[in-house]
């Protein structure tokens, strides 16, 4: 069951997200299983289901703030 | 009756497994395990899909999560998330609509093409089509996802196809090979038969597929006791009477409830909560209606509803509560409440206003504007009533259990 997180973070990006940097250590990205939009309103976010070695995680991008969040990790299964 | 001779132009397409691969998709650890996607993932919550590993298993969708866990202890439940769905949805329409723009999705995962006089099919055939979409869907979309593709003259055998070989197939019916097919596939196995209809068959002496295919109009009406017997006999010989198209009639919205609530005080905030959703998507599509509708399923396997016309037209949320709470005090719940729906009927175009004797229409519609601006701007429910306040979080984002009315609304507001 994914952990739900709801953090601000710092996301490298390039075409799609290579890093995430969360709690002060860097996650490299090696997939990027799935990236779907939706809309809260007016704010268009991107949804990104990533991947580590070890985790899986789920990052969103606001595009009226420009700011990355951290919503949820799990764990490789 | 002679088979159809014309060649296949109608292609069904069918993802496998559609939440549960999209989220195996999404998180390639989850790949090749056993993966159930539930309304709840508590032990009573229901299976909306399972994988392909856990269909491999016998755990199928409608199954209560204690029971695919029954079958396999360590069975992957994961709520849904509607919005993967919706943008897969969305992706798959985007490549389908490279191929033809004659095309319907019959559901959030099931597509038909009909390909007759497009380029693609003048310049090839249908199975390299079927491939080369395949391809593409893993390609562009996720290296996860496969689809069934069925090829027929018409829509009816172009689904039976899809589903011959699962998951990942590709198959053909056309007047070559239908013999063939029909004669391995029980009654049962024909979308629309099932085990009534089959013993209406019967009873007319027709017990397998080909008895079907060869039995005359007089005897399959006979059957059915409609013209629904000319209909099976005319698309068992693969021709076309399934291309028509249902205009919307009602807007509803229904809930399954995770916790047992057997009281009208209990369920109101509930059925505020989904009149307000329902009534949001109605004034959007620039409808009023005249009529409501309640449904209440219980735990116990029972369920009660009722149906009422209302004195007018109506847009407003709180005209539609009102109605539909008058329903539910004539329900008087006594037992847990299982399923909840709510629905409004007699759609008419909201163009133009009748003026009330006892009350501003026209005050009233320009609040309910307002309200409806501020929600589109900040998100639904930023204004809404206090009394569906205690509902919110029983009432979440869910698509329409194979539906495709929804489907109107994200697809012509894509995100």
């Amino acid at each position: 069951m994914a952990e739900v997180i709801d953090e601000k973070v710092v996301v490298g990006m390039s075409d799609s997200p290579k890093w995430v940097k969360w709690k002060n250590r860097i996650h490299q990205i090696d997939k990027v299983g799935l990236h779907y939009t939706f809309r809260e309103g007016r704010i268009l976010y991107h949804m990104f289901s990533v991947s580590t070695n070890t985790l899986a995680m789920k990052l969103r991008f606001d595009t009226e703030t420009l700011a990355w969040k951290l919503m949820e990790v799990e764990s490789g299964i | 009756m002679e088979f159809n001779s014309a060649p296949s132009t109608i292609m069904h397409i069918d993802l496998n497994s559609c939440f549960a691969s999209i989220e195996q998709q999404a998180n390639p650890f989850l790949r090749g395990k056993p993966v159930a996607v539930a309304a709840f993932t508590s032990p009573g919550g229901c299976i909306l899909a399972a994988s392909v590993e856990a269909k491999r298993l016998g755990i199928k969708t409608g199954l209560r999560v204690r029971d695919g866990r029954a079958i396999y202890p360590k069975l992957i439940v994961l709520p849904p998330d509607p919005w993967k769905y919706r943008n897969v949805h969305l992706s798959l329409r985007r490549l389908i609509s490279d191929y033809t723009s004659d095309f319907v999705p019959k559901s959030i995962d099931e597509f038909v093409l009909n390909m007759k006089d497009y380029p693609k099919l003048i310049k090839g055939n249908m199975k390299n089509i079927g491939m080369e979409i395949k391809t593409r869907i893993k390609a562009e979309i996720g290296e996860w996802l496969t689809v069934n593709v069925g090829i027929a003259p018409n829509r009816y055998l172009a689904k039976v196809a899809a589903g011959l070989h699962k998951p990942d197939g590709l198959d053909e019916i056309n007047k070559n090979n239908f013999l063939d097919i029909y004669s391995h596939l029980k009654l049962t196995d024909l979308t629309g038969i099932r085990e009534r209809n089959a013993a209406r068959l019967n009873g007319m002496g027709i017990y397998s597929v080909l008895d079907f295919f060869e039995a005359p109009v007089w005897r399959l009406r006979a059957a059915f006791h409609s013209i629904n017997g000319l209909y099976w006999h005319v698309r068992l010989g693969g021709y076309e009477v399934d291309d028509v198209e249902f205009g919307r009639r009602s807007y509803g919205n229904s809930v399954a409830l995770g916790k047992n609530i057997a009281t009208t005080a209990g369920l109101s905030p509930v059925l505020a909560r989904l009149t307000e959703k329902m009534c949001s998507r109605l004034r959007a599509a620039g409808y009023r209606a005249s009529g409501i509708h309640l449904m209440l399923a219980y735990k116990n396997g029972s369920w009660w509803h009722k149906g009422r016309l209302l004195t007018q037209p109506y847009f407003d949320s709180r005209d539609f509560y009102k109605a539909a709470f008058r329903l539910l005090i004539e329900a008087n719940p006594n037992s847990p409440v299982l399923n909840i729906a709510v629905s409004c009927f007699g759609l008419s175009r909201d163009t133009s206003l009748q003026l009330g004797l006892f009350e501003d229409v026209d005050r009233k519609r320009s609040l309910v504007q307002s309200v409806d601006l501020v929600n589109e701007r900040w998100g639904g429910f930023t204004v809404t009533s206090a009394r569906s306040f205690g509902g919110a979080k029983m009432v979440m984002d869910r698509i329409a259990f194979g539906g495709i009315k929804e489907l109107e609304e994200f697809t012509l507001n894509p995100a």
